[in-house]
């Protein structure tokens, strides 16, 4: 077995035996769709694709930043994870396994909200908007990931998880990943929205996923917090490789 | 090229220096482990030891110096694949299993042959019984085993135990040491670390001292011991005798070995042999007398002609813990 797999699937069977991890990751997208997203369909095939894609957004949001986030810093500071060190799989290999368990989480936490959106709702989609509405999924994915890696390397393992928490639900709701309608949201949210990734991420759902329409300035505000967000991911490594190893 | 040793020395610090927070912890610090031998690194608290071996593990870089496991640079993958640790604090992920650490580990390194089997080493330290248990439900003592089987397990050339035995019971402790003696006997290299001096004293070939971050010796543990003076003798004197007991034995210690000198100076200051030393401690009712010696054939004797009334008579090797005593205060270099 390789390294990226048997790191992964260390770190999946660890994961997957800590309901602490499991039961929000994977019950919580769940939960809100059927409180706030079911009730906002009313038999309307547009908007349950709408509250479906924001949805599926959210679910992959929490897994990118509380894995990410949360788990990098508190590898950080595992004796553990210094041990894992000295075997000869390498940085790269251990990051592309937990890059692989982020996927295998996703999908996981995506399944229940698919299945309770085509079961509850009017969703009808062709296979092909099903493609684009999975590419723009992972694509928006990778800034926010980036985000999580960046959160893990710059917090320490006590903050990691209350800051994480902290702008997991603002961005997902100011972001209008918890309706169909996000003119709808607040003034004050409206104002603030244009500047989240997350708005950015559910414009390119809305647009590209279920319209065919890349919207080009999603996608550049996407690459750019992308690229903001590895810059500070890639000082923040650096410096925790100054602290801890050097 | 063997894969899992391969040319070159096993381990070779050379010229390390490395400052932590403003402070110099290790100031030229070089020395090697050699195949077959088991190196124990000691010295102090402060002394740098936690700073080594995370530099022999590739845990940390040196500011400046080289440290090579088997010719190959670290922290390298090459030279990573040559050497294993068993660390002090492993901190083992509480929901996996122990099976499944085993074959985390195992699955990464190369069939060894140094390291035993990997049913053995479960039988012999007992961990047999704990595969399918997950690690947060082991006791302290039962993770410590699953940590030195990870450390053991399919070991390549160059071990490395950073206070591995620490909260072993006594039988683990041993079957421990047993293993990584065998594992030398079969042509590995172990650096050890362990502030249960007795266990360096009966199972250590070779020791590295440190001291205020620098190298203060690296001898044989045979040699070291020549250099302590070789034996303790001690006899229990009731107190209301002693002193004049002790005068009858000096008397007799002078008759027999004209050079010896009853002295409380430490024996590096001595001319080779040492003559004995002499120091006492008191309780309520009897005062132990204890004596350094090159030689405590003739001591024993003189003790025996001269102060009947001794007892308790315990001869033993120097302990190390005396070197270390030594090596903080700046006398024996």
């Amino acid at each position: 077995m390789s390294a990226v797999l048997l790191n992964a699937r260390l770190q999946l069977d660890e994961l997957a035996h800590i309901p602490a991890f499991t039961v929000p990751s994977l019950g919580l997208p769940l939960i809100t769709y059927l409180i706030f997203g079911l009730p906002d369909v009313h038999g309307d095939p547009r908007t349950a694709a709408g509250v479906f894609v924001g949805f599926g957004a959210f679910a992959l949001l929490g897994i990118v930043m509380f894995q990410f986030g949360v788990g990098i810093a508190a590898d950080r500071a595992s004796a553990w994870e210094r041990f894992v060190r000295t075997l000869p799989s390498s940085a790269a290999e251990r990051f592309v396994a937990r890059l692989l368990v982020a996927l295998v989480f996703g999908a996981l936490a995506l399944i229940p909200v698919t299945c309770c959106a085509v079961l509850a709702t009017p969703l009808h989609l062709d296979a092909l908007t099903w493609v684009r509405v999975l590419v723009s999924l992972l694509a928006g994915a990778v800034p926010l990931g980036l985000l999580g890696i960046m959160l893990g390397y710059l917090l320490n393992e006590r903050g990691a998880l209350p800051i994480t928490n902290l702008l997991y639900l603002p961005l997902s709701y100011l972001g209008g990943l918890f309706t169909a309608r996000p003119d709808d949201l607040p003034a004050l949210a409206q104002r603030v929205a244009p500047w989240l990734p997350t708005r950015q991420w559910g414009e390119l759902l809305i647009g590209f996923g279920l319209g065919g329409q890349v919207p080009v300035h999603a996608v550049l505000a996407l690459a750019g917090y992308g690229a903001l967000f590895a810059a500070l991911a890639v000082f923040g490594y650096r410096r925790d490789e100054q602290r801890q190893y050097r | 090229m063997n894969t899992v040793a391969g040319a070159g020395v096993p381990l070779r610090l050379d010229g390390v220096h490395k400052t932590l927070a403003g402070t110099p912890v290790l100031r030229d610090v070089g020395f090697t482990c050699p195949a077959g031998a088991i190196t124990a690194l000691l010295g102090p608290n402060g002394a740098g030891k936690t700073t080594s071996v995370a530099i022999a593990t590739g845990l940390r870089r040196a500011d400046t110096g080289t440290v090579e496991v088997f010719g190959r640079r670290l922290p390298s993958r090459a030279a990573l694949r040559r050497l294993s640790l068993v660390p002090q604090e492993i901190g083992l992920p509480a929901a996996v299993t122990v099976w499944h650490l085993l074959h985390f580990v195992s699955a990464q390194r190369a069939e060894s042959p140094f390291a035993p089997p990997v049913e053995e080493l479960c039988e012999r330290l007992g961990i047999g019984p704990l595969l399918r248990r997950r690690a947060g439900g082991l006791s302290g003592g039962q993770q410590r085993k699953v940590a030195v089987a990870l450390g053991l397990l399919r070991a390549p050339g160059l071990l490395i135990l950073d206070e591995a035995t620490t909260s072993l019971d006594e039988s683990s402790r041993a079957t421990t040491w047993a293993m990584v003696r065998e594992y030398v006997d079969r042509g590995g290299a172990a650096l050890v670390t362990s502030h249960i001096l007795a266990d360096i004293e009966s199972h250590a070939d070779r020791l590295v001292a440190l001291n205020a971050g620098e190298v203060v010796l690296e001898r044989p543990l045979d040699e070291v011991r020549q250099r302590l003076g070789g034996s303790a003798v001690s006899v229990r004197l009731p107190a209301g005798h002693a002193h004049r007991a002790i005068a009858r034995i000096t008397a007799e210690i002078a008759a027999a070995v004209p050079s010896a000198v009853a002295s409380d100076s430490v024996p590096a200051a001595m001319p080779d042999p040492a003559p004995a030393a002499m120091s006492g401690r008191r309780d309520r009712e009897f005062v132990r007398v204890q004596w350094r010696t090159a030689n405590p054939l003739p001591l024993v004797a003189a003790i025996a002609r001269a102060a009947p009334c001794a007892t308790d008579l315990l001869v033993r090797p120097i302990p190390l813990g005396e070197l270390l005593d030594e090596l903080a205060k700046g006398t024996t270099r």
